[in-house]
């Protein structure tokens, strides 16, 4: 992050609707001109982190500042922010060009200067021809570009978007988070977006907070997030994740997670990385696509593995790569993926079959979902 | 299929019962002869006569300007009020209350209306009488404005306060637009109602200035006269046309 300069500060924020916590002493710092996911299951509180962010909703406690100042009791219409709603909410009596230009009436700017950045915005979006059109004679993937063009046109220092791509079918969505990166490079505008799709955050976001239950689990890239999670929650919800539970050993030196049935080398980077101690609760997290599958034959050559023994359940061919689902001997499910273009390995389903992965893939992480570790260092 | 013959003769004969003595009284306005009994030819001479009346027309504009009094007060207050039941107060017995004049008897609110005015010692006039008809017609501006406001999506005020306008500007450039097809609805049936309410105009009216319902009911103890047909036919014209552009624009399509 190059330059990251701090453009949103939110400072311990609380929030409460009755009994349910929606904002749990949330801290957060967003970047200029970064692009930035709010990542969580429903009912998490991002969408009221968002709301709280656009002003529709105030802290309970807490503050928010944008550029220093605090905004915390700005109302919506006196923000420099404004919303991508997920609904698109676009105003059904106005055409596209009323839609986009009504924010910039209420600035009081001249009528040329309104034309020319609603006719600029038009042509950003790709739909020019489309301004005098109704917002109920648009598509789908329109209407959302309308709405994003009247949120953009007012040049906001952010852009909050709710849900941005939910509204469209599967294809499109995936064109459109290209769309959204190229549009959000282009104005330079910082985006925060909500979402519940992993995928989603991970290929569009350069930083992406993890939330659950009105608390920020996690801040990261993609990569610190699915490469280095801070905790159970985080792993289990970023990408597909095999988790090992036991407890971490030292002996002599190395260390382990003894389970129930085995006992499985650790590096010791990650015991560093976790913060974890000899005799805590903790898993090893491995992701499908780091673990190898092999048929039983003995003991292999003494590689840096380690090893599960189970029964394969199914394979399954995706194009570019192929899924196993084995069932270890105490009954635990594994997923494991390796890339179509390798040789598709001896097994057959139904049979015994070895499971490993390199020492080093192990993820360590606190066994508690909340797990303390670092994550508090790192929000 | 012998049920279908017999469903379908009912029909027929319930349709002739409700718009045959209807229908008939269409047909007597242009009855040359004037007399129910016999048919003397089409003419137009009742409705000239009507013109040539000066009570009955002063009594039709009486009652528009009743109707249209009330109705513009319960227009604006009826609105406001499903506005707030909508979106504050969503309370039950609230809601029942307010909807409670529509079904009330008129004769109970009428008896009740009169010792209100007495109470206050109040003269009874057309003012009283539009006063009485805007108890009523609240309830059903309210009613219908509700339905409209209930397919409104609150996201879009949320927009507009969003790209910069305070409430007041959002209520007039997004909400109001928006539910007004609902407003002009309510506001038409209300109208429509007002116009040949009886009963509680007959006991809220001053004795100067009759409705037109009142002033008929007088003239028919006193035998009636063939322009009423004609007259009676202008006000049907005009509550059937008003009613079905209110139920075009009650539905959720509206004017957009």
């Amino acid at each position: 992050m190059n330059g990251w300069r701090e453009l949103i500060r939110v400072e311990n924020v609380v929030k409460r609707f009755g009994t349910t916590i929606a904002a749990d002493h949330v801290s957060l710092s967003i970047g200029e001109g970064e692009f930035f996911a709010l990542l969580g299951p429903s009912g998490c509180g991002k969408t009221t982190l968002l709301r709280m962010l656009a002003g529709f909703e105030t802290p309970d406690s807490g503050a928010i500042l944008l550029d220093g100042k605090d905004l915390t009791n700005v109302k919506p219409w006196k923000r420099p922010v404004n919303m991508m709603f997920q609904s698109y909410a676009l105003f059904p009596h106005m055409t596209v060009y009323d839609n986009i230009a009504y924010g910039l009436r209420q600035e009081g700017l001249a009528a040329a200067e309104i034309e020319r950045r609603v006719r600029q915005v038009l042509e950003l979006i790709g739909l020019p021809e489309l301004a005098k059109r109704k917002p109920g004679n648009l598509s789908g993937g329109q209407r959302q570009r309308v709405a994003l063009a009247r949120a953009i046109v007012k040049q906001p220092r952010v852009l909050l978007l709710d849900e941005p791509l939910a509204a469209l079918d599967r294809k499109l969505r995936v064109e459109m988070r290209l769309e959204l990166k190229r549009l959000q490079n282009e104005v330079g505008i910082a985006f925060v977006f909500v979402t519940h799709d992993q995928e989603e955050a991970l290929s569009m976001a350069d930083r992406a907070a993890v939330m659950r239950s009105g608390k920020i689990m996690q801040v990261g890239t993609p990569e610190e997030l699915y490469n280095t999670p801070a905790n159970l929650y985080v792993a289990q919800f970023i990408g597909e994740a095999n988790v090992f539970a036991g407890r971490l050993q030292n002996s002599q030196g190395e260390w382990r997670l003894v389970t129930n049935a085995n006992a499985y080398r650790v590096p010791s980077t990650e015991v560093q990385r976790s913060g974890l101690t000899n005799g805590e609760d903790a898993a090893v997290v491995v992701r499908p696509e780091r673990m190898v599958i092999e048929p039983c034959e003995g003991e292999q050559d003494s590689a840096p593995l380690n090893r599960v023994f189970g029964r394969l359940l199914e394979i399954a061919y995706l194009g570019n790569a192929r899924n196993f689902v084995v069932e270890t001997d105490d009954g635990q499910r594994l997923s494991i993926q390796t890339p179509a273009t390798e040789l598709a390995p001896p097994v057959c389903v139904g049979e015994s079959v070895c499971v490993g992965w390199k020492v080093e893939s192990g993820i360590l992480v606190s066994a508690s979902e909340n797990g303390g570790g670092k994550a508090d260092e790192q929000a | 299929m012998r049920v279908r013959n017999w469903l379908r003769l009912h029909t027929s004969l319930v349709y002739l019962f409700l718009y045959g003595p209807i229908l008939m009284l269409i047909v007597l306005s242009f009855n040359r002869s004037g007399l129910p009994t016999a048919w003397g030819g089409f003419s137009l001479h009742w409705y000239q006569e009507l013109w040539q009346n000066k009570a009955l027309l002063n009594a039709a504009l009486n009652s528009v300007l009743v109707a249209g009094g009330s109705t513009l007060v319960s227009a604006v207050f009826g609105t406001l009020l499903a506005m707030g039941l909508e979106r504050i107060a969503r309370n039950m017995v609230l809601d029942a209350f307010v909807f409670l004049p529509m079904i009330i008897p008129d004769i109970v609110l009428a008896i009740a209306l009169l010792s209100f005015f007495t109470f206050l010692e109040m003269p009874l006039s057309l003012l009283t009488i539009t006063i009485s008809h805007i108890v009523f017609n609240i309830a059903f501006v309210a009613a219908i404005v509700r339905t409209r406001l209930s397919y409104f999506d609150n996201t879009l005020e949320e927009a507009s306060l969003d790209l910069g306008a305070p409430p007041l500007k959002t209520f007039f450039k997004i909400t109001l637009p928006l539910i007004f097809p609902g407003i002009v609805a309510g506001s038409l049936l209300a109208f429509t109602i007002s116009l040949d309410e009886f009963v509680i105009a007959f006991f809220t009216a001053g004795p100067a200035r009759p409705t037109l319902p009142i002033l008929i009911y007088s003239m028919v103890r006193f035998g009636v006269t063939p322009d009423v047909n004609a007259l009676a036919t202008i006000v049907l014209s005009i509550s059937a046309l008003l009613i079905l552009i209110s139920q075009r624009l009650g539905g959720t399509e509206g004017f957009f």
